[in-house]
């Protein structure tokens, strides 16, 4: 039905009343001339009836014959509404105009999205299909999908598979990222396991290999910790991959030294903001403030528009520019061995994500002409364990 | 009378061959009938058609046609009774 009521608003209809004295004799010229009518209501001797647009011109010659009158009531449907828009050309070239726009737009990508990217950002794979010719603004006819695929895989390793998939103004790019092989000890290849510095052995893990050294021992670089020579209970001696941790009491150093005269960089006054309109890929000055000269730094901020969840190829880039100023202040002298020892705990925390552990430590101040120094003297338990490849000539 | 036969031996409705009307009803609120020549009468009352071998004629309170084609129409309305004359 509602089909059939779209259908007659395309072709146009007309209801119109007939009087007369034999509407019947009217309605079957009507039926066999081909022409169709509907909701037909007949009240006496007058008729009233819809007709199609097309027919409607055929049934004045049947309506005269069969002795009516006939009168047009209403007019509906697309023809009459276009004939209506004829007296405003503007209305209907803006329509066209809009249409063609629509469809000069959809040729180009506007949107590109990345799914299934968890170590890699989604910056590095944007540039990764840019270089292969693939970013917003790109004429889809240019786009050579094989090509981009491959090219994106190979300039990212970290990438098994990849895949484009272009739907209207916006190319989906889905990969998989590769797992990366665990490290596995090189079993074929022996090693001892040698002194990294000089110190105090405190605790030895060996887990492969003979440990020749024991707790409470002094070593100086470079000595022979963990050996890569296994004997068996026959007596026998094999060589292995050695392999342990071995912690030992290490003297460091840590020194910092902060300059009594110090340069800070510092916003001055107002900042000038700029804003700009990226639309298609082109970019729009929205207010009058220029690029200022040097000596400002500049804030960036992007803004993409989102409608039902799509992004649309329309940023909203705001600029914040401020002026720095580099001003001269002089520290006093706590001042500056606090700056020296923040310095020195920020050194003590780095260290401790390399698993060294400050057992004691002592400080030392010094003051000059220019500035403090702080020293602090720290005994460090570490792992001193380093590998040492093991050169095996093998007899002829 | 041989159509009839033919009807009855294929196992369809008896006339189906020879061409008869059809009538499709509605409850007693509408009629979609196939195989209409002409109309004879028409108001709100009485509508008669010309069925070729017989006249069709639907009896009731505001009949009208709804949809009218060359060879069928749908009657629709209040229908209380229908007559026809062979």
């Amino acid at each position: 039905m509602v089909a059939l009521w779209i259908l007659r608003w395309f072709y146009g209809s007309v209801s119109f009343r007939a009087e007369g004295k034999h509407p019947e004799h009217f309605i079957n010229a009507v039926a066999r001339s081909q022409a169709r009518l509907w909701d037909i209501k007949c009240k006496g001797t007058v008729l009233t009836a819809r007709a199609a647009c097309a027919d409607y011109f055929g049934l004045r010659p049947l309506a005269k014959r069969s002795g009516l009158r006939l009168r047009v009531q209403k007019r509906s449907g697309l023809p009459f509404y276009l004939r209506h828009l004829r007296r405003r050309p503007g209305l209907v070239a803006g329509a066209v105009l809009f249409f063609a726009v629509i469809q000069c737009l959809s040729l180009f990508v506007w949107d590109v999205q990345v799914e299934g990217n968890s170590r890699l950002s989604r910056e590095q794979v944007l540039a990764a299909a840019e270089e292969m010719g693939l970013k917003p603004g790109t004429l889809k006819r240019a786009i050579n999908l094989p090509l981009v695929e491959q090219g994106a895989t190979a300039r990212l390793p970290e990438v098994s598979w990849l895949a484009v998939n272009i739907s209207g103004g916006r190319a989906d790019i889905r990969l998989k990222e590769r797992d990366m092989a665990p490290y596995m000890v090189p079993e074929n290849e022996p090693c001892n396991i040698k002194a990294r510095c000089a110190g105090q052995i405190l605790q030895i893990e060996a887990h492969t290999g003979t440990a020749v050294v024991k707790e409470g021992d002094g070593v100086v670089e470079g000595q022979l910790l963990i050996s890569a020579i296994v004997e068996d209970i026959h007596g026998g001696s094999m060589l292995k991959h050695a392999d342990g941790k071995v912690y030992a009491s290490v003297k460091r150093t840590l020194t910092a030294e902060v300059p009594f005269e110090q340069t800070v960089t510092q916003p001055v006054g107002e900042p000038i903001r700029r804003n700009r309109l990226g639309l298609f890929g082109f970019d729009f000055p929205v207010n009058a403030a220029t690029v200022p000269a040097e000596g400002y730094a500049c804030e960036r901020e992007a803004k993409q528009f989102v409608l039902f969840g799509s992004t649309l190829p329309v940023f909203w880039y705001t600029e914040s520019w401020i002026k720095q100023q580099e001003i001269t202040t002089v520290l006093t002298k706590e001042e500056a061995k606090a700056k020296a020892q923040e310095e020195l705990q920020r050194q003590i925390d780095e260290l401790a994500k390399e698993d060294v552990t400050i057992l004691e430590k002592t400080e030392r101040v010094e003051y000059t002409d220019t500035g403090c120094r702080v020293t602090f003297d720290c005994e460090c338990r570490e792992n001193i364990a380093e590998e040492s490849k093991l050169e095996v000539q093998v007899p002829e | 009378m041989k159509m009839d036969r033919i009807s009855r031996a294929l196992e369809l409705p008896p006339g189906c061959l020879a061409g008869a009307a059809r009538f499709e009803m509605h409850g007693n609120r509408e009629v979609i009938v196939e195989g209409c020549r002409s109309i004879l009468q028409y108001d709100e009352s009485a509508i008669r058609i010309n069925m070729g071998k017989m006249i069709a004629c639907f009896l009731g309170r505001g009949l009208n046609i709804k949809c009218l084609t060359p060879d069928s129409l749908v009657v629709e309305g209040f229908i209380t009774s229908i007559e026809f004359v062979t």
